[in-house]
C-alpha cells in the first residue's frame, strides 16, 4: 500500500523486525509537541496580553466617560457621589474600583467677576489606570424648574 | 513538516490585528479627550465672553495677518491656562466666531509618534503632527 501522505512512513523490511507486517510511524508526534510548546509559551501568554491589554483601554474609555458625566453632575450642583454607584454600575464596575476627585478652580484673573467655583476639575481612575481629568465650567442655572 | 512556520505566522498575525486594535482604540481616547477639552473651551469662554458684545468680527488666532477678535483671544489666553495638563499640553488653540454668536474653540494636541504606519489611511496624523477638536457654544442670555 502507497503512502498515505507526506508524512507517512513505510518501514523497510529490516526495520519491520521478525513480524513482517508493515507499520506506519508520522511525524505528527513532533507537531503536536510544537503546538503544546506554541500554546504554553506564545499562544496563552499572548491571551493573557491580549485580554490585559483590552480590560486596559476598556477601563480607559469607561473612566473618560464617568469623568465627564461627574464633571456634568459637580457642574450643575448635583450630588455627584451619591450617583457614582450608579454610573459605575452602568460600565458593569463594581464602585470600589472607581476613584473620583473633584476640585474647584477659580477664576483665572481677578476680573472675571464670579464665585470661587468658576471652573469644575473631575478627575476618575479605574484600578491602576492613569487619572482621566474632565475640565468644564461650573453652570450658571438660567432656568428655574419648579415642582408642580 | 514542522507546523512551526504556520503558528509562527498565526501568531504574527493575531499580534498584528492586536497591536492594530490597541491603536485604533487608543487614538479614539485621544480623539474624544480633545473634543470634551474643546468643548469644555468653548463654554468656559462662552459664558465669560459676553459674546453679542464683544465678537462682532470673525477670527483665525495663530494665521499671521488674520483678523483677531480681541476680546475672544484675550478670553482664550485667560482661560487655556486651566485646561492646560503638563503631560499632554495643548500645542495649539484659537478661538473664533463666524456669526458673531457662536464661540468656535480649535484645540490640538501633539500626535502621538507610535501610531502604526498602516494606519495612516484612516487616521492620517503624520502629515498633520497634531490630533485636533472643534468646540462650539453659545452663551444664552
Amino acid at each position: 500500500m502507497p503512502p498515505q501522505n507526506s508524512t507517512d512512513t513505510v518501514l523497510s523490511p529490516r526495520q519491520q523486525g521478525a513480524t513482517g507486517r508493515a507499520t506506519l510511524v508520522n511525524d505528527w508526534g513532533s507537531g503536536s509537541i510544537e503546538f503544546v510548546v506554541w500554546l504554553a509559551l506564545v499562544a496563552l501568554p499572548m491571551v493573557w496580553l491580549v485580554t490585559t491589554a483590552v480590560r486596559f483601554e476598556t477601563a480607559l474609555a469607561a473612566a473618560q466617560q464617568i469623568a465627564r458625566e461627574v464633571a456634568r453632575e459637580a457642574s450643575l450642583g448635583v450630588d455627584y457621589q451619591a450617583n457614582i454607584a450608579t454610573l459605575a454600575g452602568d460600565y458593569g464596575l463594581q464602585p470600589n474600583r472607581v476613584a473620583t476627585q473633584v476640585t474647584c478652580i477659580a477664576a483665572p484673573v481677578a476680573a472675571i467677576q464670579s464665585s470661587d467655583c468658576v471652573l469644575v476639575r473631575a478627575s476618575v481612575r479605574l484600578d491602576s489606570t492613569p487619572w482621566i481629568v474632565v475640565t468644564i465650567p461650573a453652570q450658571v442655572p438660567v432656568v428655574k424648574v419648579t415642582a408642580p | 513538516m514542522s507546523s512551526i512556520p504556520l503558528l509562527g505566522g498565526l501568531t504574527a498575525v493575531v499580534a498584528a490585528a492586536t497591536l492594530t486594535g490597541m491603536v485604533s482604540v487608543d487614538l479614539q481616547l485621544q480623539d474624544r479627550r480633545v473634543a470634551i477639552e474643546a468643548e469644555g473651551l468653548a463654554l468656559a469662554i462662552a459664558e465669560a465672553a459676553g459674546l453679542p458684545a464683544t465678537a462682532a468680527a470673525p477670527a483665525a488666532a495663530a494665521t499671521p495677518g488674520a483678523p483677531i477678535t480681541t476680546s475672544l483671544q484675550e478670553q482664550l489666553a485667560i482661560w487655556l491656562p486651566a485646561f492646560q495638563t503638563p503631560s499632554d499640553p495643548i500645542s495649539f488653540a484659537a478661538a473664533t466666531s463666524a456669526d458673531g454668536a457662536t464661540v468656535e474653540v480649535r484645540v490640538c494636541h501633539r500626535a502621538k509618534v507610535w501610531a502604526l504606519p498602516w494606519l495612516d489611511a484612516a487616521f492620517d496624523r503624520s502629515q498633520t503632527g497634531a490630533v485636533c477638536a472643534l468646540g462650539r457654544a453659545r452663551p444664552i442670555n
